[in-house]
């Protein structure tokens, strides 16, 4: 067994995981390895310590009349912040990945241009036009291919062909 | 003794216990609130190292599984939602403690509580033998390593160490593979013993 198998099985070999032969092999590698020894030293102690560490501190003595004082706090809600609560509980709430890509292509897509074209386009802003033609500075949408994924999307919300 | 929450039959019992209490059995949530509450409190101390900090996320996030109870689902392993939600709210306040720093309450109540400071653990009038001292230094200096250690490698470590959680329900909890797990836990170590190394 040399110093890389080791140092792998050590924490195993601390723990008495490992098989008999196994574990009489890195005996007999520690027996002549200062290196891997003092691993194995310092494998023990840390596994001392953090049995130790274990217990962990009691509960307050009031920890659970706190906690139903704040259950009976919320049970004394008004009515209607109950229900708004329970019909959030039914309704799943998107993930922020989801609810981010819904406001990106909430400000590029549709007829009028979404809204970004409204707030900040420096062109006048024509009807049924997409948002990319005015953010990109171009009255057409210059080097898009037609026969392309973004052509494609250009012309179904604008009505354009970008080409 | 904390039960072991991790085996089938724990398991198939929160399973019975979550579905009556999403039918409206109120007193059931008693069971559970009693069944768990050491050991998320166990989970939110080890993270972020205040008893009062840990007592209160235990409880957020009880009132969570009181109030949520409908976005549970059943058939899923209650004790690794309920652990996975305690590590999420127990980083969010250390996250937010280091960026905005310790807050004066915190600063107030570390005073009252025990083993939070390793100053206070040093200042003990106690006298000592100088072989205690040296391992109690060293206990200090661990735990300030652990308590340093990336969150990638401490959550594993607090949970698989401290709260003897298998490897496969830390898995579920974090949402990582076993394999990712062992590599963590090995990294982890490997850190710890550097340390020690250093003072062997």
């Amino acid at each position: 067994m040399n110093c890389g198998q080791v140092q792998k099985k050590i924490d195993r070999w601390i723990d008495s995981r490992l098989g008999e032969a196994e574990a009489d092999m890195l005996s007999k590698h520690l027996e002549g390895c200062p290196a891997c020894a003092g691993e194995a030293e310092s494998a023990r102690v840390l596994k001392e310590f953090l049995v130790e560490g274990r217990p962990a501190p009691d509960l307050s003595p009031g920890f659970d009349a706190a906690f139903w004082g704040k259950i009976a706090a919320r049970e004394r809600r008004p009515r209607l912040r109950m229900l708004l609560d329970v019909f959030e509980d039914l309704v799943p709430f998107p993930s922020v990945p989801q609810l981010a890509g819904v406001l990106v292509a909430a400000l590029f897509v549709g007829a009028t241009g979404g809204a970004v074209s409204a707030g900040i386009a420096p062109f006048p802003i024509e009807s049924k036009k997409s948002a990319v033609l005015y953010l990109s500075g171009f009255p057409h949408f210059k080097g898009v291919p037609q026969p392309s994924l973004a052509g494609t999307y250009i012309e179904a919300v604008s009505g354009e062909n970008p080409s | 003794m904390i039960q072991d929450t991790s085996s089938d039959g724990s398991a198939e019992e929160d399973r019975m216990w979550i579905s009556v209490f999403q039918e409206g059995e109120i007193s059931v949530f008693g069971r559970i609130f009693d069944k768990y509450k050491s050991r998320v409190v166990n989970i939110a101390f080890r993270i972020l190292r205040e008893k009062s900090a840990a007592e209160d996320i235990a409880q957020d996030v009880f009132i969570k599984v009181y109030e949520k109870k409908y976005r549970f689902d059943p058939n899923a392993r209650f004790s690794t939602w309920l652990y996975r939600v305690t590590v999420n709210a127990s980083l969010d306040v250390l996250r937010k403690k280091k960026f905005f720093g310790p807050s004066l309450n915190s600063v107030l109540r570390r005073g009252g509580e025990k083993n939070s400071s390793p100053l206070e653990m040093l200042a003990d009038p106690a006298p000592r033998s100088d072989e205690k001292m040296e391992k109690e230094e060293l206990k200090i200096l661990l735990q300030k390593e652990i308590d340093g250690l990336p969150e990638g490698l401490k959550i594993p470590l607090v949970l698989h160490q401290f709260e003897e959680l298998s490897y496969q329900e830390i898995s579920r909890i974090l949402n990582i593979s076993v394999k990712a797990v062992e590599r963590r836990l090995y990294r982890a170590r490997m850190r710890l013993r550097k340390v020690l190394r250093s003072r062997i």
